[in-house]
């Protein structure tokens, strides 16, 4: 498939060198969440302490929105966003759809953690690290 | 005709060279284009009754066109005709508010509309369709199309209150209660409704050039919602009882491609993705206080609870202005009108579809049997379906996109569309803003009465075969 000049096909890169890339292999077959996960990361690597805090985080991350699954793969040169892996993740963070977009967009994890509503499991430190990049840029 | 149309309009007001004429060959479609052999830019009324006069001595088709985004070949010239450009006739006449009308020309677009209305902080609205902002609300109406207020008012014909029409032999005629001098332009009725004489016809009957249409009340609040659904039934279902309910001022349902389209994916793969919602349901919510959007908020929820508990799996709803924060490329979906840019800016430049109005009971056939057409065609099934006129009827879309530069690709689409609408007419859907090549191929399934009565009408108010010519197939 050609790709056009600026296309949000394929890879996207922000405007720093030193901003992973957030690469979707195939965008065709992504689904949803990762699609928006995708527009969350690379508005959130515009700013450079997420960035360096990016590039210090490694291994695999698995978000399941409702039946829908994304694993964000950390290396230090990009960040692969991956459909349905089933391969064991370092975390992983459940929840439908509506909680999970609710923490995405702002609002506190403390709450939806304790009621259940979003579940968090595996390696929490790396959980809180990445915290920030899949959380939208405040308007300001 | 040329030299009558520059000494009509002015030099400048005609348009003839062949850079001028490409914009005007064809439209986002796959239908063939056609160089017209002249564009007229009119302004008046009065010049349109004269090309009309002169149209008919010299047999001249004409061809009116406003945006040039129909998607059916039906602002496209006949060899040799003229195009009569409308776009410069963009006045908006009245505005009553009290009565909720407005008379307005043919090149008033939504979003002119929408502008003259907020600029004098008049509390109505128009329904907007899901086209771009500069597209005309006349030529919307006067082809049947729909807005996001048709679940409560119907398609937009149902709106037209009163037509100013030039007639073949260039004289005035006005339909509806506007007709009786002094009486305001409310209702077609009481009178014969006498503007269905040219609506749904194409501009094959004669050219429109006034039109007052009904608007409606706008509310102090509004909220968008976004319902993912996994099955067909779970979200046509939970459509059904929603405008049972009789509180929702718009009801969508979008197929996962669009969503993907939206988020950047030019071409989604014609399989969804595994664990993928099926449908997304948009909800538009209004109300005047705080204490009736709660109360719509809780009766949608408790639709869905219904559904839940009926094993759909159906998630709770999510807020446009959320989503935006998420992801701002959902901002096509946060305000109408919208430019629909991910339909139209794909690299091929091609858009098509066969959209078609029908009863809702078989919308989950249509769905199932459509999405099987498109996915052997290669195409990922991206349908648009919305209720009507309070759930009386419904409209079924399946649109594509395509490269309008690869020969193949063109072919694709004729095929895929065939196929769509021999299949949506089995199931008793009935295409609208109806391209010529479906009147073709629906022509031997219409009552031969009513052909038979369209042909009279056709050579009653077109004797010399000038109004765009070619259109309806008879």
């Amino acid at each position: 498939m050609a790709l056009q000049p600026g296309s949000r096909e394929g890879s996207t890169v922000s405007d720093s060198l030193e901003a992973p890339v957030v690469h979707i292999e195939t965008p065709e077959r992504m689904n949803l969440m990762g699609l928006l996960m995708r527009g969350l990361l690379e508005a959130a690597l515009r700013d450079n302490r997420v960035r360096r805090r990016a590039r210090r985080l490694r291994g695999d991350v698995r978000i399941v929105a409702g039946t829908m699954s994304v694993t964000l793969r950390f290396t230090k040169e990009q960040i692969l966003l991956l459909a349905n892996v089933t391969t064991p993740a370092r975390a992983t963070v459940r929840g439908e759809m509506k909680p999970l977009l609710e923490v995405v967009a702002g609002e506190s994890l403390v709450r939806p953690v304790l009621s259940r509503k979003v579940r968090v499991g595996g390696n929490l430190l790396l959980l809180l690290r990445m915290l920030p990049l899949i959380r939208a840029p405040r308007a300001d | 005709m040329k030299d009558f149309l520059i000494n009509l309009l002015g030099r400048d007001s005609v348009l003839d060279s062949a850079m001028q004429l490409a914009p005007y060959r064809e439209d986002y479609s796959e239908a063939e284009p056609v160089d017209p052999a002249v564009v007229a830019m009119v302004s008046e009324t009065a010049q349109v009754q004269a090309i009309v006069r002169q149209a008919g001595k010299v047999g001249t088709a004409i061809t009116p066109r406003v945006a040039g985004t129909n998607v059916g070949g039906l602002a496209i010239a006949s060899p040799g005709g003229v195009i009569l450009d409308l776009s410069r006739m963009n006045r908006i006449h009245e505005l009553n508010e009290t009565d909720m009308y407005a008379v307005i020309e043919p090149g008033v677009t939504q979003q002119q509309m929408k502008d003259y209305l907020a600029e004098r902080e008049v509390p109505l609205t128009l329904g907007f369709s899901l086209a771009p902002p500069h597209t005309s609300v006349f030529a919307n109406a006067l082809l049947g199309g729909l807005t996001n207020r048709s679940l409560k008012y119907g398609d937009q014909t149902q709106w037209i209150s009163g037509l100013e029409i030039v007639l073949s032999d260039g004289s005035l005629a006005r339909t509806g209660s506007w007709a009786l001098e002094g009486a305001l332009p409310f209702a077609q009725v009481p009178f014969p409704a006498l503007a269905g004489l040219f609506v749904g016809w194409a501009g094959t009957t004669g050219i429109a050039t006034r039109m007052a249409f009904q608007l409606w009340p706008k509310h102090r609040l509004n909220r968008r919602l976004f319902i993912l659904t996994y099955s067909a039934h779970g979200t046509f279902e939970s459509v059904r009882r929603l405008v049972r309910r009789e509180f929702c001022d718009d009801i969508g349902g979008l197929s996962w491609p669009s969503a993907k389209m939206m988020l950047g994916v030019k071409h989604p793969h014609p399989e969804p993705s595994p664990g993928e919602p099926t449908f997304i349901v948009y909800v538009d919510l209004t109300a005047d206080i705080d204490e009736e959007m709660a109360l719509k908020e809780r009766m949608l929820n408790d639709v869905l609870k219904g559904m839940r508990k009926e094993g759909e799996q159906i998630e709770e709803p999510l807020d446009i202005k959320m989503l935006l924060k998420v992801n701002p490329a959902m901002s096509p979906f946060a305000e109408f009108p919208t430019d629909l840019e991910f339909l139209t800016n794909h690299g091929g430049g091609g858009l098509s579809w066969v959209g078609t109005y029908g009863p809702l009971s078989r919308f989950e056939a249509g769905i199932e049997a459509g999405t099987e057409i498109m996915v052997r065609h290669k195409f990922a099934p991206m349908i648009v379906a919305r209720p009507m006129r309070g759930g009386h009827y419904g409209v079924l879309r399946f649109v594509e996109t395509f490269d309008k530069e690869d020969q193949a690709d063109v072919e694709r689409v004729k095929l895929v569309n065939a196929e769509l609408l021999h299949m949506c007419s089995k199931l008793g859907f009935v295409m609208y803003k109806t391209p010529s090549w479906a009147w073709e191929k629906m022509k031997s399934s219409i009552d031969p009465g009513m052909l038979g009565l369209m042909r009279n009408v056709k050579q009653t108010l077109d004797p010399h075969g000038i109004f765009n010519p070619g259109k309806l197939g008879l």
